[in-house]
Parts: C-alpha cells; structure tokens; sequence
C-alpha cells in the first residue's frame, strides 16, 4: 500500500524536472508504463471476480469445484516439481565440473550447457518430438530395429515427457547459479577446513556445500518459476495425451471463445499468478537466510580444482555423452529434419533437400506473412523498449523521485508473471471494453510484447548507469552543458553498450515469441513462433524445422554478438 | 575572475541532517581558500553549494555581484561559469583528452577551430602536449587529474573548485601536483576554493583556510594563524601533532598567564589564553604544547625529567615519547640527537596555550 502511494506521488516529483523536455519525457514514460502493465493486470484482477457484470466469487468457485479446472492446478505443481529435481540432479554435477575440476575443454562444456537457456523451449520439445515420437522418432527407431522390437523406448507424449524435456530447458538456471557461488567462493575457506585436518570429502561435506545450498535453492526456485510460466512445452507434449497445466487449461479456454471460458481463464490465471507470488516470497525468504551470502559474493578469485589425474579423459567423455544427447542431439534432429523432403523418411542422402527452406522463405504465403510480422514486432518493440526502458531506469537510478521503487516494481512485474497471464490481460484490456479495440491487429502484440518484456531494456539500462558516476554528469553540467547536451554527450554514449545489449535481449525473445503471441494473434497477424506452433502441431515437422532451424541460427548469432558486447558480464545474463 | 560570498549559508538535508550549519566566508577575488576538516564535517557540501549542485536551505551565495542560490533562487551550474575538479577526477571514458579539455568549450558552441586551438593550450599548461589524442584508459591517474585540471580551465571560468582532487595520488605525485596548482594561480590569478582532509595540503595552498567540524566553520585564519595559535583543542588536534597536559591556570594577566601541569612536579609554564576564563583562579583546564616548543635538556639541567619510553626515526627528525609522571609527552629532536629509549631526560614547555576544561569536553575534540 506504501508503494502504491508513493507511486502517486511520481508525477510531483517529475513535474519539479529543471527542464521542461525532463519532465514531458519524465511523465510520458510513467503514463506509458501504466497504461502498459498496471491497467490491464488491474483489470484482469477484477475481472476475475466478476460475473454478469457482479461482483461474484462464481468464477472461483467452478475452479476449485471441477476437476478439469483444479487438475491442471495440482499437475502444475507436480510438474514443476519433478523438474526442479531433474533440474537440480543435471545443474549442480555440472557446474561443479565446469567450476571445480580440471576436466579438458571446461569451456566448451560450459557454453553447451548455457544453450538450452538461449533457445525457445517450444522449438526443443518439437526436437525431442523428433527424437522420442512412439512409432517415427528417430532414437525410437533405432532402438527398434536394434531389439528387434515394435515397443518403442519411452513416449515423448506423456508427464515423463514433459518433465524430461522441461528439465533440459531449465537446468541452467541451478547450473548458473551454483557455478557462480562455487567460483566465487572464497577458496580460503575450504583451505581453513584443511588445515584443520578435514579430507577432501569431509571439506566438500561440511564447507562447500553448506554454503552453495542457497545458490542451489535459488536456481531451483526460477526453473520452478520458468516451468509454471511455460506454454510450448506443455502444449506440445501434454495436450495430445490430454494433460494440461495451467498455462494449456487456460489457453483451452481462451480458444473456446465464450464468455464462460474467458472468466474462467481468467479466474485460474489469478491463480497461476499466486502460484508465481507464493514462489517469489519463498525465494525472497530464503535469500534473507542465507548466512554463506557475503562471504560468496564479491569479486572472483581462483579456486581450488579437483585434479581428476588419470580419470581426466575417460570422465570427460562421459560428461560429454550425456550433455551432448541432451543439448546437441535435439539440435541436431532438428536440423536433420528440416532437410528432410518430408517427415517419416529413412535418413538417406537421396531424401535430402532444401526445398523446405525455398518454400517457407519464398513460397508459403503463411510463413513468409509471419517471417514479415515477426521481424517487423521484434524490430519495433526492441527499439521501444529500449526507449521506454532507458528513461524509466534513468528515473529509477539518477533521480531522487519519490515512488521511483515502484516504478521499478511495475516494470519488473509482468516479466514474473506466465506470458499467457499478460497475454489475456490485454484481450480484456484493449478489445473494445475501454472504447480502445486492438483485438487482432498488430498493435496488440506490440503492447504486449513491450509490457513483457520492457524490463530487459531497463535492467540493462539501469547497471550501465549504475556504472556511470554521478561526478561525470556533473562535469558536464559545470562545464556548461544543459540537461539535454548532459545526455546526448556524456550519459547516452557511456550507456550505449548496455541499451544495445537491451535491445538484443528483447528483440531475440520477441523474434520468436509463442506463448503471448499464440493468444493474441490474428488472420492477417501471424507471428514466427505461431507458425511453428501450428506447422508442427499439424504434422509438418519438415517444414516447421526448417523454420525453427533458422530461428536457431539467428539466435545463437544474436547471443555472440551480445557476449562480444558485455564482454566478461554477458557470462551472467 | 570574482569573489566568492558566502552569507550565513545553512543546508539541511532530509528535514533534520544539518550538513552545514549557518556559515559565512567572503573570498577575495584571486585567493586561494582550503576548507579543511575530517570526513562528514560538511566541506565537501559547501563546495557543492557554491558550484550549485546543491541549493542552501537557508542564507545567501554570491559569486561576484550576482546572487546565485538562495533559498528560493538557484542558478544552474551550468550557468556559473565556474570550474571544477573532482576527487575521482569525471574524465569522461570515451572522449579524448583534447575533447574532454574543450567540451565547456563545445557547449559554449565556440567554433571548431577556436575550441581546438584553447584546449590544445590548456593541454599544453598542464603539461599533457602530445597526448592530445589519447582516451583516459590510456593514461596514469596524474595525467587524468591534468585532464580534469585543463578542463575546469579551459573556459576561464569566473573560479576554480577543487574538490579533494589530489586524494587519489600518490604521495610523491601529491607533492608535485600541489606546486604545480599554486604556481598555475600565479599565473592565472583565478580565485580558487579547495577542500581537503590533508592538513599538510591545506598549509602548502591556501592564502587562508576554513578548518570545519560538524557544519560548521570552527576556525577562520592563515595556516600561520591557525597552527600557532587554534581556537580550540578540536583545531589544534587536527592541525599538526599535539600534547594535551591536563594542568590548571593559576595566575593571569590578560591574555597571558602561568599553568602549573601537575604530572610534571607542578611545573609552571608561561601560556596564552585560549579564552575568556569562566570562574575565579585555580581554573582546571588542558595545556597545548606542539611537540617542537618541548625544549629538551639532558639529565640534571631540567627541573622536570621524564623517560623515553620511544624514539622513532623519521627521516627529518626524531620523533619521541616521553614519559612524565604517568603522562605521555610528544617531542622531537634532530635526526642526530644522541637519544636511546630508556634515557631519562629533561623536558620544558616553551610555548603553551591554554584551554579551559569545558571547552574540551564539548564535544569538539577531533575523531579524525
């Protein structure tokens, strides 16, 4: 409530700005952000207790009395959970490898276990689809003619599916964050317990790990986060075998198009949010406990490696087979097939072609409509975002605004919640109930994209001003300059790194953004990701991996330009 | 070039922090001022009241003829023409040095070839010729303070602000670089306001300086002034090495009078009066005694003998500590004085001057 009032008071504080360019552009900011995030949230919060125009508890209660409404609620969980424990059982092995041993070609190992967490989830549960079909998956049908068997080895369709796939997808959030702690954990400390006399185990037992469990939990905590909030994955591999999450049940609903299906959507939306709130809390919660914190942070020293002596090589093979069938081989069955002259044929040279790329690229008029649409949002909601970003961040770090945390606040919110949460938000909010109809169009999908993900711009923006000291500004203004000249020729150009880091963060999620997208799009509006979606789902993988094939390519570059950018930081995005 | 007027200037920050506290200076056109004072004491806020990156809550400033801030008035900085020099030096990282040195220039929107030809100049005074072309990350700290030195002089601004500019030097650089700024003074006549926690600093620049504690100007005067004769125990402690001898006044004559210092056989010692003394004689008080007016003697020519509890070699001098009946006594000798730990000695007060009791104790004493 405290944030909400000092939220009103912004505007005060804006308006007392020395410029008058300050405090337009000061305030449009603000306003835009409103209009963004808060209003359709706001509205989507009271829709959810609204039934024929009354306020009612009806919607929550045809939640939690049916089981298809309150299965998926429990599912959502469960799911979440056994892929936080994969998560885990993949994530904390490997980054003790990469941090701690001195296992050959560390470096390589690490990068590979950072690509899943750069590619769309979707497009990996399309490849895994590939791998792991019942009857055509390609390991499936080498496992069969190897036996000798008609059994295939696992169903990619079922809950197993799901968390397996989902688990490879999130990993690197546990692997992110205990690599961290474990480099930059003090190595004086695990000396100090050897000098007491402690072995090496009893070292690993009693100091190393007692102090990464945070890390641990924290990177658990957002691939629970990233899990709940997913939508490819579930659709692809749940829905045919009838399971839904909450994401799934909702989108379901949304597709039925009445009114019922809208406010029950919405009403299990609120409670997929909580689901996301509950989370957050646990997280802020377990962070304010963690003793081992201050010790761990801080600038990065050397630490001490296991030498693994002989063991060197035969391990590193070992931890190469397995990274490699859980990272490269989706990638490369993706590819594969994209050069396939259609789904199903034996891998034979003369099966080859690359007339599906011809096809998606100049002929199939969906492909090519979506490519456009695609391109043209990500080009237009990256440099917005950018825009919008950098001011509210310059707000939020250089000026002494009352309400500027909530201002931060506000901008961070939508990115915690489920993309499919923000996506109804804004059919509430923007198809004609507010004298403003953007239904369908490509306008929605701007807002949308913009109140999602606005917060990589501003984060980027706000740690490159952090960096830049108050005194060079100052320089500036007792040498002269306005306002104005004060940001053109000081603060722009010492920034610029981090805006075009920014604005690479948003336009490559945007460039093949599903879940939001897959809600609001329309007959003359298809996007990248929804025709992969629908390419896919319909049975053409061929043509769907030629697509998802390129999207890879262009992402994987996007991520390499961005590291030359940030240098040693980009390791920590 | 102008004089800087600081008018019973107060500034509050967050309703209740007083930062500075009702403070008056009149710097003459030309002088070179040092605010002086440990960290906290608000010298670093009254330099940024005059350059306008902050407004008084109270009181008046004025830079020449004009008022500049007030409580209700505030001129921009950027419309003071004045020059500054920050402690961490704000050389932006991705302008060269001769863009660095002409922007006050560019945004006076000088033309292209009057801004390079001024700035090559100011590079020139501060001895960077040739290194015109190079970005910051390529040169050493000394030569960024020179930077930001050309910098703040580069458009003959009405006066110069230094703010600790040469805290982040090495000891030897320091030394130099302090030369150079009062040989550049000379040269350029500018009216100059530095501040600085180094005492020894403060000596070297200033025409006069401002010694500061707690918001407030706790001493006006010439670093002579200041150092032979401090208002109270808080400057003399912070200017210089001190003794402190708890003693009582027991005669006076005006602003003369006599102490005896118990711990030293209730030694008299001829002193000045710091102040008017409050109550009837004996009055209790401290003594202050710099270590350089304790006139030693050997064993048996002094009425009061004392041991050296430690002698230190400081290049210089010999530092000593001196016990005298339980209390510790700061001397010093010349760097060959024949003096070994242990040796009894004899000690006198030359030159003292007085502090009543409660002045000490009112919270003035330094904790820098």
């Amino acid at each position: 409530m405290n944030r909400v009032l000092a939220f009103a008071r912004a505007p005060f504080d804006l308006l007392r700005s020395p410029t008058l360019a300050g405090r337009l552009v000061g305030l449009a900011a603000v306003a835009l952000l409103v209009v963004l995030t808060a209003f359709p949230l706001g509205v989507l919060f009271h829709r959810s207790f609204e039934r024929e125009a009354q306020l009612s508890l009806q919607n929550y209660v045809e939640v939690f009395s049916a089981a298809r409404n309150y299965q998926p609620i429990w599912d959502t969980v469960k799911l979440g959970l056994w892929t936080v424990l994969l998560a885990a059982v993949l994530g904390v092995p490997l980054a003790w490898v990469v941090a701690r041993t001195n296992m050959p070609r560390r470096r390589i190992l690490e990068n590979l276990c950072l690509l899943p967490y750069m590619l769309p989830p979707f497009i990996g549960a399309m490849a895994w689809i590939q791998l792991l079909a019942p009857r055509s998956g390609y390991i499936n049908q080498l496992w069969m003619s190897l036996m000798g068997t008609r059994d295939p080895l696992f169903n990619i369709y079922s809950f197993g599916g799901m968390v397996m796939v989902m688990g490879f997808y999130s990993f690197p959030f546990v692997f992110i964050a205990v690599r961290g702690a474990l480099e930059r954990m003090n190595p004086s400390l695990e000396e100090a317990a050897s000098i007491c006399g402690a072995r090496t185990l009893r070292v690993a037992r009693d100091i190393t790990v007692p102090l990464v469990i945070p890390s641990i939990m924290a990177g658990m905590m957002l691939a629970f986060l990233y899990t709940v909030s997913n939508f490819g994955i579930p659709a692809l591999l749940g829905m045919r075998a009838r399971i839904f999450v909450l994401t799934t049940r909702i989108y379901a609903y949304i597709l039925r198009g009445d009114m019922v299906g809208i406010q029950l959507a919405t009403a299990l939306s609120v409670v997929l949010v909580g689901l996301a709130a509950i989370i957050l809390i646990v997280n802020r919660w377990v962070i304010s406990k963690q003793h081992g914190a201050a010790i761990i942070s801080g600038k990065s020293v050397r630490p001490t490696r296991v030498e693994l002596g002989r063991w060197r090589y035969p391990f590193a093979l070992g931890v190469y087979a397995v990274v490699g069938l859980m990272v490269l081989a989706p990638i490369v069955a993706l590819m594969l097939t994209s050069f396939l002259r259609a789904w199903g044929l034996p891998l034979r040279w003369a099966n080859f072609t690359v007339r599906n790329y011809e096809y998606i690229l100049f002929e199939f008029p969906l492909t090519r409509a979506a490519i456009q649409n695609s391109v043209m949002l990500a080009l237009v909601a990256a440099s917005a975002a950018v825009v919008l970003g950098t001011v509210l961040a310059y707000i939020v770090v250089k000026t002494r605004t009352r309400g500027r945390q909530a201002v931060d606040a506000l901008v961070t919110l939508p990115n915690a919640i489920p993309g499919t949460v923000v996506a109804l938000a804004m059919i509430l909010a923007w198809s004609g109930r507010f004298g403003i109809n953007l239904y369908n169009t490509f306008a929605i999908l701007l807002v949308a994209y913009l109140s999602y993900y606005t917060f990589y711009a501003f984060r980027n923006a706000a740690a490159a001003l952090a960096q830049v000291h108050p005194s060079l500004e100052e320089a500036a203004t007792i040498s002269g300059a306005g306002s104005g000249a004060v940001m053109r020729d000081v603060v722009i150009p010492l920034i610029r790194p981090g805006m075009l880091a920014g604005w690479l963060l948003v336009f490559a999620p945007t460039l093949r953004e599903l879940t939001i997208s897959i809600l609001l799009y329309g007959p003359y509006t298809p996007t990248i990701g929804v025709a992969v979606f629908d390419l896919q789902d319909a049975g053409y993988f061929h043509i769907a991996s030629a697509l998802a094939a390129i999207i890879v390519v262009v992402i994987v570059g996007i991520n390499l330009v961005m590291r030359k950018l940030l240098g040693g930081r980009a390791r920590a995005m | 070039m102008a004089s800087i007027s600081l008018r019973n200037v107060t500034k509050t920050f967050g309703g209740n922090v007083q930062a500075v506290h009702d403070m008056s200076l009149e710097i003459a056109h030309g002088e070179i001022v040092c605010l002086l004072g440990p960290s906290g004491c608000g010298k670093t806020t009254t330099l940024r009241l005059v350059a306008g990156f902050e407004g008084p809550t109270a009181g008046e400033l004025w830079i020449g003829d004009r008022l500049v801030s007030s409580s209700r008035t505030l001129v921009p900085p950027a419309r003071r023409n004045l020059g500054m020099v920050f402690q961490d030096y704000a050389v932006w990282p991705h302008k060269n040095v001769l863009d660095n040195v002409g922007y006050p220039l560019k945004v006076r929107k000088m033309s292209r070839s009057r801004i390079r030809k001024r700035a090559t100049e100011a590079t020139a005074l501060v001895g960077l010729e040739g290194l015109e072309k190079r970005y910051p990350e390529q040169l050493s700290g000394g030569q960024q303070q020179r930077v930001a030195l050309a910098r703040a002089l580069v458009a003959e601004p009405e006066a110069l602000l230094l703010d600790e500019p040469l805290s982040n030097l090495d000891a030897k650089l320091r030394e130099k670089m302090r030369f150079e700024i009062m040989d550049l003074h000379q040269r350029l006549g500018l009216t100059l306001v530095y501040v600085t926690h180094d005492q020894a600093e403060a000596m070297v620049l200033s025409d006069w300086m401002v010694v500061m504690n707690r918001g407030k100007a706790v001493q006006v005067g010439t670093p002579w002034e200041i150092y032979r004769s401090p208002s109270s125990p808080f400057v003399a402690d912070f200017i210089g090495l001190a003794n402190f001898l708890p003693a009582q006044l027991v005669e006076r004559n005006g602003q003369q009078g006599i102490a005896e210092i118990p711990a030293a056989g209730s030694q008299r010692v001829e002193c000045s009066l710091a102040s008017e003394p409050s109550g009837s004689l004996p009055v209790p008080g401290v003594l202050f005694v710099r270590p350089e007016d304790v006139e030693l003697s050997s064993e048996g020519e002094a009425d009061i003998e004392g041991t050296v509890t430690r002698a230190t070699f400081l290049g210089a001098r010999l530092d000593l500590r001196v016990d005298v009946g339980g209390a510790e006594w700061r001397a010093e000798a010349p760097p060959g004085a024949d003096i070994a730990q242990g040796q009894a000695i004899g000690v006198k007060a030359q030159r003292a001057i007085f502090f009543e009791k409660e002045e000490q104790t009112d919270g003035e004493t330094a904790d820098a």
